[in-house]
C-alpha cells in the first residue's frame, strides 16, 4: 500500500471515530473483518503452496513405499487447515456471515492483485509507464476524472453570480458608481437595471393564451356545482359543510325568535337608554289602552 | 482496442460464478469495476511487454496527438491474435482468484 493509501485510510478512520458511537462501532468490525480475512488469505496462501509441493509426491515410487512424503508437510499443512478452519468459525460467532466473508475475501483478493499490477507497471521503466497510462486514460477513463471535469466550471460560474448578487444587493456598487460617474456613466445605469427583476414582455397572442389557460385552469363554478363537489368530495369536507349549514340555520332561527320577541322593543334601532325607556312607556301605555278596550267590549251587554 | 465494456461483461461472469450475485447491484457493479481495472492493467502490461523501447516511443507521440485509429492499427499489428489475449487474460484471472477463495 502507497504512503497516500495509509495516510488517506487515517484521516478516515479520524472522521468516522468522530461522527459517532454507532459508525465506530461499525468500523471497528470492518476492521476486525479486514484482518482476520487477510489472515485467512495468508493461510490459504501458504497452504495452496505446501498442497503444491505435495502434490508432486504423490507418484508411484511415493506409492510403492520407495519414497517417503515429507511428514514436515503434511503436519503443516494440517495445521494450516486447522488455524483456517479456527479463523472462519471466529468471524463467523463474531457475526459475520459467510456471503459478507466471501465478498470482503474478493475485495482483498483484488486489492492484491492490483498491488501486484502496479509493481510490474514500475518496473516497466519511464517512457512505457508513460504510455501505459496514456492508454488507460484513453480506453479505461477513471469515473472521477469526468466528473470533476463538468463540475469545477460549473461551480465557478454559480459562486460568481452568487457573488455578483450579493455586491449588488448591499449597494456597494452602486455607492461606488455613483461616487465614480464620471470614470463609469454607463455601468451605473446597467447596474441599476440589472439589480431590479426582470419585467416580462408578454405578447398580445401570449397574454390571450395565458388568459385561456387561467380560465380552463380556475374555471367558473356556480353555487350548485360548488355544492355538488363539496357533496362528493371527502368525507371529512361533507361533515364539515353539514355541521356549518346546521350552525347558521341554528343562528337564523335564534334570531328570528329575536326580532319576534323584541318586535315591540328592538334595542338594536335604538341609540340611547332614554329614548329606549320613551319607548318602553309608549309600548306599555298602548297595550293598557288596548286591554282598557278589550274589558269595556267585555263589560258590554249582549244584544 | 478493447474498452471497458467489454472486459466488465466477462467479469460479470466471474461474480456469478463466485456467487456473488446476491449482493446490491451497485456493490456489484463496484467490484466488477475493480475487477475489470486489474484485467486492463494486466492485458495493457502484455501488450507494452510486446514493445521495443522505440515503439512504445512512436506511440507515446500518437497517442498526444490523439490519433488512437493509429494506435489500434500498430498494437493489432504487433498483437496478432487480440482476443485471444484478452480471453487469456480473463481466464488467468478468473482462475486466481477462485483459487484463492474457494
Amino acid at each position: 500500500m502507497e504512503n497516500k493509501d495509509v495516510e488517506n485510510l487515517e484521516k478516515n478512520k479520524e472522521a468516522v471515530f468522530e461522527s459517532g458511537p454507532e459508525k465506530k462501532e461499525d468500523f471497528l468490525k470492518e476492521e476486525v473483518l479486514e484482518k482476520e480475512i487477510e489472515k485467512l488469505l495468508n493461510t490459504k496462501q501458504k497452504a495452496m503452496e505446501i498442497k503444491k509441493q505435495l502434490e508432486k509426491q504423490q507418484g508411484l515410487s511415493f506409492k510403492l513405499g520407495l519414497k517417503k512424503r515429507d511428514t514436515l508437510l503434511v503436519n503443516e499443512f494440517d495445521s494450516l487447515h486447522e488455524d483456517y478452519k479456527k479463523t472462519l468459525k471466529n468471524l463467523e460467532g463474531g457475526g459475520f456471515s459467510i456471503e459478507l466473508i466471501a465478498k470482503k475475501e474478493l475485495e482483498l483478493n483484488i486489492r492484491r492483485k492490483k498491488e501486484e499490477a502496479e509493481k510490474l507497471i514500475q518496473e516497466l521503466g519511464p517512457t512505457k509507464t508513460k504510455l501505459f497510462d496514456k492508454i488507460k486514460n484513453i480506453f479505461f477513463p477513471p469515473k472521477e476524472k469526468v466528473k470533476n471535469q463538468y463540475d469545477i466550471p460549473e461551480k465557478i460560474s454559480m459562486n460568481l453570480e452568487e457573488e455578483k448578487r450579493k455586491i449588488i444587493e448591499s449597494g456597494v456598487a452602486d455607492e461606488f458608481l455613483k461616487d465614480h460617474k464620471d470614470r463609469f456613466p454607463q455601468d451605473a445605469d446597467n447596474l441599476k437595471e440589472e439589480s431590479l427583476p426582470e419585467k416580462p414582455v408578454i405578447l398580445e397572442e401570449e397574454q390571450k393564451d395565458q388568459d385561456f389557460f387561467e380560465e380552463k385552469q380556475d374555471p367558473v363554478i356556480s353555487n350548485e356545482e360548488q355544492e355538488d363537489i363539496s357533496i362528493d368530495g371527502n368525507l371529512a369536507g361533507r361533515y364539515k359543510n353539514f355541521d356549518e349549514e346546521q350552525i347558521n340555520k341554528k343562528k337564523k332561527e335564534i334570531e328570528y325568535d329575536l326580532d319576534v320577541k323584541t318586535e315591540s322593543f328592538n334595542m338594536r334601532d335604538i341609540p340611547s337608554e332614554e329614548q329606549a325607556k320613551e319607548k318602553y312607556e309608549k309600548i306599555k301605555e298602548e297595550e293598557e289602552n288596548e286591554r282598557e278596550k278589550i274589558e269595556e267590549s267585555m263589560d258590554r251587554p249582549n244584544i | 482496442m478493447i474498452t471497458k465494456e467489454k472486459v466488465s461483461i466477462q467479469c460479470k461472469d466471474l461474480i456469478k460464478e463466485l456467487n456473488l450475485d446476491h449482493l446490491p447491484l451497485e456493490k456489484q457493479e463496484e467490484i466488477i469495476d475493480e475487477m475489470s481495472e486489474v484485467v486492463y492493467d494486466r492485458i495493457i502490461l502484455r501488450v507494452l511487454g510486446t514493445l521495443t523501447e522505440e515503439d512504445a516511443v512512436n506511440l507515446t507521440k500518437l497517442v498526444e496527438e490523439g490519433k488512437e485509429f493509429e494506435i489500434t492499427d500498430i498494437l493489432s499489428k504487433k498483437v496478432s491474435d487480440f482476443e485471444g489475449l484478452l480471453r487469456r487474460e480473463l481466464l488467468d484471472f478468473q482462475h486466481e482468484i477462485i483459487q484463492s477463495i474457494k
